[in-house]
């Protein structure tokens, strides 16, 4: 009796050992492990809102990796001087429509990252695919089909895509793969796609948050949805529907700049 | 085993070798001209590929070098023959030729069941009809409701139906996208 419990004892300690490896083996995906292997170093900062621009957010931030905030979908804007660098493109408005109706306004920060975390989805579990995306007011040609991380396709250059296609634009990272880096024209960008810059000349304007600025849009059947949010790094939402809904975010930004309507840009 | 036996193992191995890899290299038929059965390729090209590249060929689904089914296009994966870049210019001939094709191949046979009779349920059992419908698993998941304006592009393309019909349909679809 005494060996047959200690053999059960024995069965049911290896089982269990036996599943968690299977568990953990499970959990393991070789392919996003090496596209996390192959990203760049941390920078000396360590991780904050500004890191690893250009880089695959989700590809850490995100249920696999476990890097928090778990983001529903994240990116990049730059700008690009006149000598064909890229910088990163602060305070102006990524807006992100769901298929289910919901719109996402996100404002990029100091290094033009831009996020939408899980929690900010208020309630809902995850976006609906496909995504339609504008940044700066400029819609981008095609639609999201799955992918949260921008640089998945925005793909910056680098050595080895260079020596894989030597087609690939060295500047912007274009190619027949890439529609390259998300670059928008920060001379003409409309203040209404302005968000919290403290450092532009600025007229303030609309009225959402403490001297911020205001971005109203107008959607549902007979009804209007409006949305105002402010402040580097803000982020709101809208969702649309018969009669109309109304959410507000509010931040601390200093105020949007007057500008000519109309951009241009590489999405 | 002496020196001399194992010289001839050795020898015989590596006869054996290079005659599978010779054999495996051949692949007899598929550096010839495929014959393919699939429903028309001009109207494919005229009136179906474009909607199958905007809503489909994304570059982070079916618009990428590792994915089944691969699509090219204006604003996905380009000709790697062309030059061209993502988002610039228009979808060339190329390309729609080779979406033709990535179309027809992923279920040969069954396409040709469908084109031998249009009217029948073989298209409704296609891969690319249920997938796109949610009925089949789909990393993408639904892309068309049964019957809406891309299915009715896409299956009536399938079927041979009227040209002006497929084109309806298929614009009907395009300017629900962004």
């Amino acid at each position: 009796m005494l060996n047959l419990m200690r053999v059960s004892t024995f069965q049911i300690g290896f089982f269990l050992a036996a599943s968690a490896g299977v568990l953990a083996g499970c959990r393991y995906d070789p392919v996003q492990a090496e596209k996390i292997r192959a990203l760049p170093l941390e920078d000396a900062e360590g991780p904050r809102p500004e890191h690893r621009a250009g880089q695959p957010c989700v590809d850490c931030h995100s249920t696999y990796a476990g890097a928090q905030p778990q983001l529903a979908i994240g990116g990049t804007v730059y700008w690009q001087t006149a000598k064909g660098y890229l910088n990163g493109m602060e305070g102006v408005f990524v807006t992100i429509q769901d298929s289910a109706g919901a719109t996402y306004k996100s404002c990029t920060n100091s290094a033009g990252n831009f996020y939408i975390t899980k929690s900010d989805l208020q309630g809902i579990d995850d976006l609906a695919f496909p995504l339609f995306v504008g940044v700066a007011g400029v819609k981008m040609n095609s639609l999201i089909g799955r992918e949260r991380s921008c640089a998945g396709c925005h793909k910056l250059a680098s050595v080895d895509r260079i020596d894989r296609d030597p087609n690939v634009d060295p500047a912007t990272g274009r190619a027949r793969d890439s529609a390259g880096a998300i670059i928008v024209d920060r001379d003409y960008i409309s203040s209404l796609e302005r968000c919290g810059i403290a450092n532009e000349p600025s007229t303030s304007t609309g009225t959402g948050g403490a001297g911020g600025m205001a971005a109203t849009t107008a959607s549902g059947a007979g009804g209007m949805a409006a949305t105002t949010a402010s402040g580097a790094g803000g982020m709101a939402v809208t969702t649309a529907g018969a009669g109309g809904a109304t959410s507000s975010a509010t931040g601390t930004g200093v105020g949007g700049t007057s500008a000519a309507s109309g951009a241009g840009g590489n999405l | 085993m002496s020196l001399r036996h194992g010289k001839c193992m050795v020898a015989l191995s590596l006869a054996v070798l290079g005659a599978s890899v010779a054999t495996g290299c051949k692949q007899e038929g598929l550096s010839e001209g495929l014959s393919v059965t699939c429903p028309s390729r001009v109207v494919y090209v005229k009136h179906v590929s474009e909607l199958m590249e905007r809503r489909c060929g994304t570059l982070d689904c079916h618009g990428t070098d590792f994915a089944p089914m691969r699509m090219l296009g204006r604003d996905g994966l380009r000709h790697a023959a062309e030059g061209n870049y993502t988002g610039e210019g228009e979808s060339t001939d190329a390309e729609k030729s080779a979406n033709y094709f990535s179309v027809c191949a992923v279920e040969p046979e069954r396409v040709a069941r469908v084109v031998d009779d249009p009217g029948g349920n073989a298209v409704n059992t296609l891969l690319l009809v249920r997938k796109a419908r949610g009925q089949e698993g789909h990393k993408g998941g639904k892309v068309f409701d049964p019957w809406d304006e891309a299915d009715r592009c896409v299956v009536g393309w399938l079927r041979g139906d009227a040209e002006a019909s497929i084109e309806k349909a298929c614009q009907a679809a395009l300017a629900k996208l962004p």
